[in-house]
């Protein structure tokens, strides 16, 4: 059931088109994530949801009602700030309550809600606190409380953790999403991070340029990018240009590239879109014998722990893989073998 | 928030407003200090029939024009460097120190700007009176000056001090600097604009600053605002205060657009805003 | 740390040392002078027959009431006028510069020359009587100056001291960012709700530092009141004055420690008034907090 339409939204900044008919389906308790560079847009569909900006045509639909016209304040969503934006004057108690005061919630109902929100985000030390005298992190948890205490038809995230370090991201995303379950809200999530989407979106809406690049789930648009653009903004992909490309039996098709002839698993015709080949780091099998097999010489080695990343030239051309193997050296000639179901055609942009 | 029309009209009353509360009463003033005593002007007429420089020239030849300003504008520099001296080693401790009772210190220091002025002035007079000190008003005065401006003076040279970093002394004392050389490279730079801000602010009140010399100074030490304040009184020539009001606001106006300049290139947080509290 | 705390005092003296020590002494003198000791003339004795003479005096009372009706409704005024303007110039658009210049530039000039346009303005022969007669609104000049209700008074008050509140306002007010007002309104506050809930309780700080000081400055003002006041009525700094005047120094003492007794609590008067009306939730808001906060601790 879609809690939340948008369609055809335009909208410009004098000559600067920031969103080109921008339409989408959002069902109820989804968790979508808008991703994609800076200036794509996302953060400008998101101010167009909440009210703050109107589109310039287009129009928006909540619970099948037309919003288009509706002030924010007037509107069922509520928005987590980058900045938090918790009132300074405030203590985090409140600042959580200020939404259920302004929007007239009964004292009862209050007490609930309140109470409820306190808990399921651990907050009871930090109550009487002000923002000043509260970390990152627990701003963060704070914001997050005021949002959603007043329960919103859709909570609206922008970029929530591009302040805080690296560990405290890990878990304050995954509390992020916790609470989206737990709560049942419908989600939407702006942020540039691609691990970020990835791992805490029911779906990730790609972006760019004011554009819908590829709308999928994370695995999806992970194995199944269709363009340049998101074969290498969401992870990292080897990409190269193709001619010549000869059908062979069994659905396999075998092209000609800068790092030699590659065969590929692909059902259907290819059309002028398709220009590029593209093929995840992870997938290269170092030292074996697949239908695709390479030869190059490794230019640097980057120990992650986990696995070594590393960038080998074959033919004057630089690409990456990764392996959980060990033991290289640099300027040693290593081999690897690509699956041809591993290999994926892709469109120009 | 606002529509736009209600801002255009919001935006037109406020030109034609400031127009009329400020344009209008100086255009009197210069009006009224051109009017030639050959003619007066009277009420019918919009301007004044004779225009000249004559009550220029009067004021400056025979009144006390010349000894006002010469007073004024020696007094002011001289309290700029009084105060600036006095306050510097309180703002050094204010900018780089921490210490019990600092915000205490730092709500003392304002105390002058809670004292009324005319308090001060008067009982002021009366200490040096009764010390017998009455030869020495004009140390009184330059005292009393310094004394009412000190919280201006300590709060920017606080704020200048605070931003000299604590990185450049480490590195001019890794660097083997002497304590003189550490205070030429590193706190210099960053004092110099505070130094001047403090000086153009103080140098412009004392100027302006009336009770004092009016109550310490008279009737021998005159200043411009006292000089105008007696031709105001009962010998009120119109076209005499004009042309004082002219000449103790016009150098004012330089001076103060001169100090926003400065102010504005340097720490807008010095002066306004966050200043008082 | 005997030694740092030794070194923090030394460099105090020259600073903070020499206001402590000239207005402590000042006042010390004014006390003193006020119940007959250290006179400057004649014998000490200590008495209170000044202050007796003082309250029964009616002229003392007038000047009181006169001087704090100048302070309160100078400041009154000074910050009504302000706030508006500064919250129609917190988000800058073409012109606002303009006006914020021509508005503070009463900043610049001297008060003795305000008061000297301002009289030449409405003068018996000036400008708005010549004005009125011209648009056959009276037939004879209006008597203007030295007004029995210190209108030229407050107005002067105002024309000079709006400015400066207007300064510290729009400090406080362009300090508040659009994020905070955003959240506000997303969570569901009205234009009215995000002014007395947000706005107003942020810039508390400012307004009672411009209250303070036009206050105690309006409070004891003397040379607008010398030279466009009411006639029949002194203020407290002007009675002050014509006591010293008169030699007169222990009537003038009594005089100062009123100024300086109610100056502080006129001073301590508002800062408490602007915060039990506007600190979060203000007398204005709506918001209940002691319910909810009781039935949580109930819970606890």
């Amino acid at each position: 059931m879609s809690i939340l339409k948008i369609k055809n939204l335009f909208k410009s900044y004098g000559k600067i088109e920031v969103l080109k008919n921008f339409s989408l389906d959002i069902d109820s308790t989804e968790f979508v994530s808008l991703l994609g560079p800076s200036g794509c847009g996302k953060t400008t569909v998101l101010k167009i949801i909440s009210g703050f900006i109107s589109p310039d045509k287009g129009t928006v639909f909540i619970e099948d009602i037309d919003v288009s016209n509706t002030p924010p304040e007037k509107r069922n969503t509520a928005m987590c700030f980058q900045s938090y934006a918790l009132f300074p004057h405030l203590t985090a108690e409140d600042n959580i309550k200020f939404g259920l005061y302004e929007k007239k919630i009964s004292k009862n109902k209050s007490k609930d809600l309140f109470e409820e929100a306190i808990e399921h985000l651990s907050l009871s030390q930090e109550l009487g606190k002000y923002p000043n005298e509260l970390s990152g992190g627990q701003q963060q948890r704070v914001a997050l409380g005021r949002a959603l205490v007043t329960r919103p038809k859709i909570i609206l995230f922008d970029e929530p953790l591009s302040n805080l370090d690296a560990i405290l991201r890990g878990t304050v995303r995954n509390e992020i999403k916790r609470i989206q379950s737990e709560f049942k809200l419908t989600a939407i999530y702006v942020t540039h991070d691609q691990s970020e989407a990835l791992s805490i979106s029911d779906r990730v809406v790609l972006m760019k340029e004011g554009e819908i690049n590829q709308i999928d789930t994370p695995e999806k648009i992970y194995d199944n990018p269709i363009s340049y653009f998101s074969a290498s903004f969401v992870g990292i992909s080897n990409i190269h240009h193709f001619k010549n490309s000869k059908k062979l039996e069994n659905n396999f098709i075998e092209v000609d590239t800068n790092v030699g002839k590659l065969k590929l698993l692909y059902k259907n015709n290819l059309t002028d879109k398709n220009i590029y080949v593209s093929w995840r780091p992870e997938n290269a099998e170092v030292g074996e014998q697949r239908e695709n097999t390479l030869f190059g010489r490794i230019k640097s080695i980057a120990f992650q722990g986990a696995f070594t990343e590393m960038e080998v030239e074959i033919k004057n051309i630089k690409i990456k893989i990764i392996t959980q193997k060990r033991g290289f050296k640099i300027n040693e000639e290593i081999k690897f073998g690509i699956k041809p179901e591993n290999l994926l055609f892709l469109e120009k942009s | 928030m606002i529509a736009k029309s209600l801002h255009r009209i919001l935006f037109i009353s406020m030109i034609v407003i400031g127009v009329i509360w400020l344009a209008v009463p100086f255009i009197m003033a210069i009006l009224w200090s051109l009017v030639d005593p050959a003619e007066p002007w009277t009420v019918d007429r919009v301007t004044p029939p004779v225009m000249s420089f004559y009550r220029w020239t009067y004021m400056w030849e025979s009144s006390n024009l010349k000894y006002a300003l010469f007073n004024s504008y020696l007094l002011a520099p001289t309290v700029s460097i009084v105060t600036l001296i006095f306050s510097i080693s309180t703002a050094y401790v204010f900018g780089r120190y921490n210490f019990v009772g600092k915000e205490i210190a730092k709500l003392l220091c304002l105390l002058p700007l809670v004292t009324p002025y005319f308090v001060l002035s008067i009982f002021l007079t009366a200490t040096i009176i009764s010390f017998g000190l009455s030869e020495y008003r004009v140390a009184a005065i330059v005292l009393a000056h310094a004394v009412m401006f000190l919280p201006y003076a300590i709060r920017i040279m606080t704020v200048g001090f605070e931003q000299v970093s604590q990185e450049h002394i480490d590195a001019a004392r890794d660097l083997s600097a002497t304590t003189f050389s550490r205070w030429r490279v590193a706190y210099l730079p960053a004092l110099r604009p505070a130094f001047f801000a403090s000086m153009l602010i103080v140098f412009i009140q004392s100027i302006e600053e009336f009770a004092v010399a009016f109550i310490l100074g008279s009737p021998t030490f005159i200043t411009i605002p006292t000089l105008l304040f007696s031709t105001m009184g009962q010998d009120f020539v119109r076209p005499n205060a004009a042309v004082l009001s002219l000449i103790l606001v016009v150098p004012n106006i330089v001076l103060m657009l001169f100090l926003e300049k400065l102010l504005r290139t340097a720490n807008p947080a010095m002066i306004s805003g966050k200043g008082l509290k | 740390m005997f030694a740092k705390y030794l070194f923090i005092i030394l460099c105090l003296i020259p600073g903070l040392g020499i206001i402590l020590a000239l207005i402590g002494f000042v006042t010390y003198i004014v006390i003193m002078q006020s119940i007959g000791l250290n006179n400057l003339f004649g014998e000490d004795e200590f008495t209170i027959k000044y202050w007796d003479k003082l309250f029964a005096r009616k002229s003392y009372k007038r000047s009181v009431q006169y001087s704090l009706y100048i302070g309160t409704f100078s400041t009154i005024f000074s910050i009504l006028i302000a706030y508006p303007i500064a919250l129609w110039l917190r988000k800058p658009f073409r012109g606002s510069l303009l006006i914020s210049s021509i508005l503070k530039a009463p900043l610049l000039v001297h008060g003795l020359v305000a008061a000297f346009l301002f009289l030449n303005v409405i003068e018996y022969h000036g400008l708005v009587n010549q004005l009125l007669q011209y648009l056959n609104f009276t037939d004879q000049p209006i008597r203007m100056r030295n007004d029995r209700n210190a209108f030229g008074v407050l107005f002067l008050q105002t024309w000079k001291n709006m400015p400066f509140a207007l300064l510290l306002l729009a400090g406080a007010l362009q300090s508040i960012s659009d994020d905070t007002l955003d959240a506000a309104r997303d969570l569901g506050a009205s234009l009215y709700r995000r002014f007395i809930d947000i706005i107003i309780p942020l810039t508390i700080s400012a307004m009672t530092a411009a209250a303070i000081i036009i206050f105690i400055g309006a409070f004891a003002d003397f040379t607008f009141q010398k030279l466009a006041g009411p006639r029949n009525t002194f203020s407290l700094s002007q009675l002050m004055v014509e006591y010293r005047g008169r030699s007169k120094w222990n009537e003038a003492a009594t005089v100062g420690v009123t100024l300086i007794v109610l100056s502080f609590f006129g001073a301590v008067l508002v800062a408490f008034i602007i915060n039990k009306l506007f600190k979060y939730p203000g007398w204005f808001s709506p918001v209940k907090m002691k319910n909810i906060q009781s039935i949580i601790t109930g819970q606890k």
